[in-house]
């Protein structure tokens, strides 16, 4: 006994082959092994479109952070360290508006340590809660050069560091190397000595 | 090379005992619908009942006409139950199967038909429907059995309805003696059915009511 699976042929209305049918149902077949076709033939080409789009993305990426490398980076004069009393935060934006950054002195004549804010905006935290925890809870470890802000239970955020300097000669660098920081550290709105 | 199976229906052999529904009722593949029904030819005259099972056309119309590209017909020519995922509900396949077999589930908004029990016939078993005929009106087994067993008719699986000849997976079973290779059912729909018939006894006038009530 054979079960009934042999090949049978798909017959037309007009008699004539599926290569001579109109181009509706050579792209709509109704045989399973000829929709099969043609749905691998569409992930073929979903794969093929879209590994394109990311590689010629890739490609803009690297071509436009190359133009930008050549570029010098501009100076921002934010203040002397005489100017910067202990706890005093300084807010800016640097290297464009897209970058908001922080400089604090938490001891005098210490140097000044620059905390980048590109993690987390969460815009809906007040500027003044947001330089109060610095205050609150922030700590400097001159030895170690870098600083951890570390704020309440309710942190939005827990992953490695936020800290980044920005590439600017005359800053001191801050090495947060694997730390891991609880942080909700927000966005600044405003540009500006920020003191609480 | 071992003969194929294949699908029988004669229409002259069934007596409509809706076994066929019921036993194709009890399969789990369409929750409890029966993919076939009775139907009856000319019931104020006649007893004689057909069994409508998918034919499963080497052209289905019902895959023509639908506009999301639901039905699919399997390499070994069966014509599925509608895609869930793809049926939209619009029974236009409902509407254009010449043999009047697709179903719409409206509680499901899922069209449904025959396969021909594919669970069952795919690892070498019969359909339900087949397998609990009583008078074998539906049949599978391979043409040779036919021929032994029907030395009266002959299969067929040539349709015509007006001007379009279908073909079909399902053969139907005609007589022996007719050399017309093709089944004219648009003639046969205006023909009336001989032999069986019953008389009917047509009131003229109001009934007495039993127990002589005034």
């Amino acid at each position: 006994m054979n079960v009934p699976g042999s090949e049978q042929p798909r017959e037309y209305p007009d008699g004539r082959p599926l290569p001579d049918q109109p181009t509706w149902r050579q792209d709509f077949p109704t045989d399973v092994p000829d929709d099969n076709h043609v749905a691998r033939r569409e992930f073929v080409k979903f794969l093929v479109l879209t590994s394109g789009a990311f590689v010629a993305g890739q490609c803009w990426i690297a071509a436009a952070s190359a133009l930008r490398e050549k570029g010098p980076l501009p100076r921002l004069r934010l203040a002397t360290v005489a100017e910067l009393e202990t706890k005093r935060v300084v807010e800016f934006r640097y290297p464009d508006e897209h970058e908001p950054c922080l400089a604090l002195c938490l001891a005098p004549n210490d140097r000044v340590p620059i905390i980048k804010l590109n993690a987390v905006a969460h815009v809906s935290n007040p500027v003044s809660d947001r330089f109060g925890f610095i205050d609150r809870s922030i700590e400097w470890h001159p030895e170690r050069q870098y600083i951890i802000v570390s704020v309440n239970a309710n942190s939005l955020w827990h992953g490695p560091s936020v800290i980044q300097l920005p590439q600017q000669p005359g800053f001191p660098t801050l090495d947060a190397g694997q730390e891991t920081f609880n942080s909700r550290l927000v966005a600044p709105t405003r540009v500006g000595l920020g003191v609480n | 090379m071992p003969a194929e199976m294949e699908f029988f229906v004669d229409p002259h052999r069934c007596i409509g005992c809706h076994a066929c529904e019921h036993a194709c009722a009890e399969c789990e593949t369409h929750k409890g619908n029966s993919m076939i029904h009775i139907e009856y030819v000319e019931r104020s005259t006649s007893v004689q009942t057909v069994p409508v099972v998918c034919m499963h056309c080497h052209s289905p119309t019902c895959a023509d006409v639908c506009p999301a590209d639901a039905i699919k017909r399997s390499a070994d020519g069966r014509v599925m139950t509608a895609r869930k995922p793809r049926c939209i509900g619009c029974s236009n396949c409902v509407l254009a199967c010449p043999f009047g077999v697709p179903k719409m589930m409206t509680e499901l908004e899922l069209m449904m038909k025959c396969d021909m029990c594919f669970d069952r016939t795919s690892t070498g078993r019969k359909p339900m429907c087949a397998t609990v005929c009583p008078s074998e009106a539906l049949f599978f087994g391979t043409r040779e059995e036919v021929e032994q067993r029907r030395k009266r008719s002959r299969p067929t699986n040539e349709f015509r309805f007006g001007d379009q000849t279908v073909t079909t997976k399902v053969n139907m079973m005609v007589p022996r003696g007719r050399t017309e290779s093709h089944l004219d059912v648009t003639a046969a729909l205006h023909e009336k059915p001989t032999g069986g018939l019953i008389s009917l006894n047509v009131l003229t006038a109001a009934p007495v009511p039993v127990g002589g009530a005034s």
